[in-house]
């Protein structure tokens, strides 16, 4: 074991794979450009020159560089990082101060062994450090030594003032992330999966076909093709008799549905096979990934806000999702969605009350029925701008869009109807969504400011918005009631406000 | 509920006065030396734009101050710090003295020479992190921060 501190205890490298690895994962982009640059050569484009030079001059020699200039040591009081190659950055972390250790390996680091290694502390983003990448059996020894590391300085603490009881210290030396042991809370065999891929139902061919459009149409060579592919189809489809063309366009919008459906599934499956959630003392520690092995861990006193959400079809069958949201770290803001992806209500709230004690009230207060006139105009003018425009320069028959009035009132409507808030026993409810439904918890003793925002139209009409803020990373719309009566939201603010000064003194 | 120091006033109607002179002055390039002069004076006589926007400057830095003082109220209570704001949208908001992880007083140079300060309350907060307490006499803000530091919670989360 000292000799594991010894080794540590000097400046390190990370892996030379690195480097090869950092080859790999841009080794798309490189052939691209070197396929653009010098087969097509396409010279005339100033672009794919400029990028071959960049290339060669400075992303490669630069990778070299920052390999060469990053090490780490692991010392009996803190951890050293030090990187940079114009301007030397150290970064010093206290290994008091860690937190939790996440190892990641993505399929490509799994063939090289190499992982990536990163330490999270309590407090600010500023302290935490990332290794990318060691191999794998470094990573297990950078967990152990860190964590008997900790241990002996709990233990020196404790022989000095001898203040901290003895819970307090099991507790803390709990705060690490070894390898999975605990009570599995809950798992999710290969069919459940499936199942949740098929229910998700995002518009991935919405969010992808534009991304790959923007990504395609930057190379001419590509988006001659494309563009001449088209033209072809819309030369084909102006063939067909013109009995068939609605037939057709339906069927393919049909098909785009189902492949981004299908992609859905297949991309679900890869992603959270062999999902297991972990409670481990006070922390959570989740794994899932077939060919990319992932581990996060949530430590329970930093949970901030918890999110039930659901979709109609969901609904359907009686399928909810569970989200943990932790402060807005940097590792959670790439992963806010921990928790548990698709499990029945009932066994959801089994689980969800072994996470967070949570009674989930029977009814919901309904936000203002003004809010229904304010969403029915903000929405209209969404579809008179653009409807006016091409009444006014293509044709009046645009104005057939006024038959979807009625629609969007039924909209504002359900909008009304599907937002309420709750507040009671310490916990804040807010739900929202016709689609996506969400109800979000917040506990009362996580706030961090509190406001009440009146825009000029709401003052208008009375009305303001309670917006809570905690240290979650969230969107705007999870911890905000919006469009209640004006007196109401300050006597909410107040109420809320009032809670959470007994909470707090009861902790103290 | 205290109002701020009245001499923010100015301060304020300075900032307002130097934006606008900015945008003018963006504005008023653009109109002489970017867009061509012929397009440009068949729309409107070149400068225009920037001449009235720089009377709307005049005319809001004397109403934006104001009414933003008018507006402008906070309270220290025991627990927590109560502020009121905005002319157009108005914000009421709770900082609880829990929740300070920083205090900090700031002065820009036009406050240094008015002798007053801003009193910056960060939390770990996401949205609308950052509580500002501007138009406080020196003095004042410095006890208030001395104050409220001994009340500060680093691990606040």
């Amino acid at each position: 074991m000292t000799e594991l501190y010894e080794d540590y205890n000097q400046f390190r490298r990370l892996h030379p794979l690195t480097l090869l690895y950092g080859l790999f994962r841009n080794l798309p982009y490189i052939l691209i450009t070197l396929y653009l640059g010098l087969v097509q050569k396409q010279t005339e484009e100033l672009f794919y020159i400029f990028m071959l030079i960049f290339l060669g001059m400075v992303i490669i020699p630069g990778h070299i560089l920052r390999w060469y200039y990053f090490s780490y040591m692991i010392g009996e009081n803190e951890i050293i990082i030090r990187s940079g190659v114009f301007a030397r950055k150290t970064r010093n972390i206290p290994i008091k101060r860690v937190q939790n250790i996440n190892v990641k390996q993505d399929v490509l680091q799994r063939i090289l062994g190499i992982a990536r290694v990163q330490i999270e502390t309590a407090g600010d983003i500023s302290s935490e450090g990332s290794l990318d990448f060691v191999k794998l059996n470094e990573a297990d020894e950078i967990n152990k030594v860190i964590r008997l590391h900790k241990q002996k300085i709990i233990e020196k603490d404790n022989d000095i003032e001898n203040i901290e009881s003895n819970s307090d210290t099991v507790s803390r030396s709990e705060t690490f992330n070894p390898t999975l042991s605990g009570d599995t809370l809950f798992s999710m065999s290969g069919k459940d999966v499936l199942v949740y891929g098929m229910v998700r139902l995002r518009p991935l061919f919405l969010i992808y076909g534009a991304w790959a459009a923007s990504f395609l149409t930057q190379f001419k060579y590509v988006s001659n093709i494309v563009s001449g592919y088209i033209e072809e189809t819309v030369d084909s489809f102006a063939d067909l008799p013109i009995e068939l063309l609605l037939p057709l366009s339906v069927a393919f919008l049909i098909l785009t549905v189902v492949m981004s459906w299908i992609v859905d599934i297949v991309w679900t499956f890869l992603q959270y096979y062999g999902f297991k959630l972990v409670k481990d003392g006070n922390k959570l520690v989740e794994s899932y990934g077939l060919l990319s092995r992932n581990s996060v861990t949530i430590p329970l006193p930093k949970l901030q806000q918890i999110t039930i959400a659901t979709n109609p079809v969901k609904i359907k069958f009686n399928f909810y999702t569970l989200l943990l949201h932790t402060a807005g770290f940097d590792v959670y803001k790439k992963n806010a969605s921990s928790g548990i992806p698709l499990a029945k209500k009932e066994d959801l709230l089994e689980i969800a009350s072994d996470i967070y004690p949570v009674q989930i009230p029977e009814s919901f207060r309904n936000i203002s029925r003004k809010a229904v006139r304010r969403a029915f105009v903000r929405y209209l003018i969404f579809l008179i701008i653009p409807m006016a425009a091409a009444y006014y320069m293509i044709d009046w028959y645009f104005l057939s869009g006024l038959i979807l009035i009625p629609l969007v009132y039924y909209g504002a409507v359900l909008r009304w109807q599907y937002r309420g808030y709750n507040i009671s026993d310490n916990l804040i409810f807010v739900k929202h969504g016709f689609w996506n439904q969400k109800l979000n918890i917040i506990p009362v003793d996580k706030l961090q400011t509190l406001h009440v925002r009146a825009s000029f139209f709401q003052r208008r009409l009375g009305l303001a918005t309670v917006v809570i803020d905690t240290a979650a990373s969230i969107s705007a719309y999870d911890a905000v009631i919006p469009d209640i009566d004006a007196d109401d939201a300050v006597m909410i603010l107040e109420e809320i406000n009032e809670a959470f000064l007994q909470k707090s003194r009861v902790i103290n | 509920m205290y109002s701020l120091d009245p001499a923010v006033k100015i301060i304020w109607g300075m900032g307002v006065f130097l934006q606008f002179l900015f945008y003018s002055l963006l504005l008023g390039f653009t109109e002489f030396f970017i867009i061509p002069s012929n397009i440009n004076n068949w729309i409107v006589p070149q400068g225009l734009l920037a001449l009235i926007m720089f009377i709307c400057g005049i005319f809001l830095t004397f109403i934006i101050p104001l009414l933003r003082y008018k507006y402008w109220k906070f309270q220290v209570r025991n627990d927590e710090i109560y502020l009121e704001r905005g002319i157009m949208t108005r914000i009421k908001t709770i900082a609880p003295y829990k929740r300070i992880q920083h205090i900090d007083v700031q002065q820009s140079i036009f406050e240094r020479m008015a002798h007053l300060g801003k009193l910056v309350i960060y939390t770990a907060g996401t949205r609308g992190a950052d509580v500002v307490l501007p138009g406080l006499p020196i003095e004042y803000a410095e006890d208030l921060r001395d104050k409220l530091r001994n009340l500060t919670n680093e691990d606040a989360v």
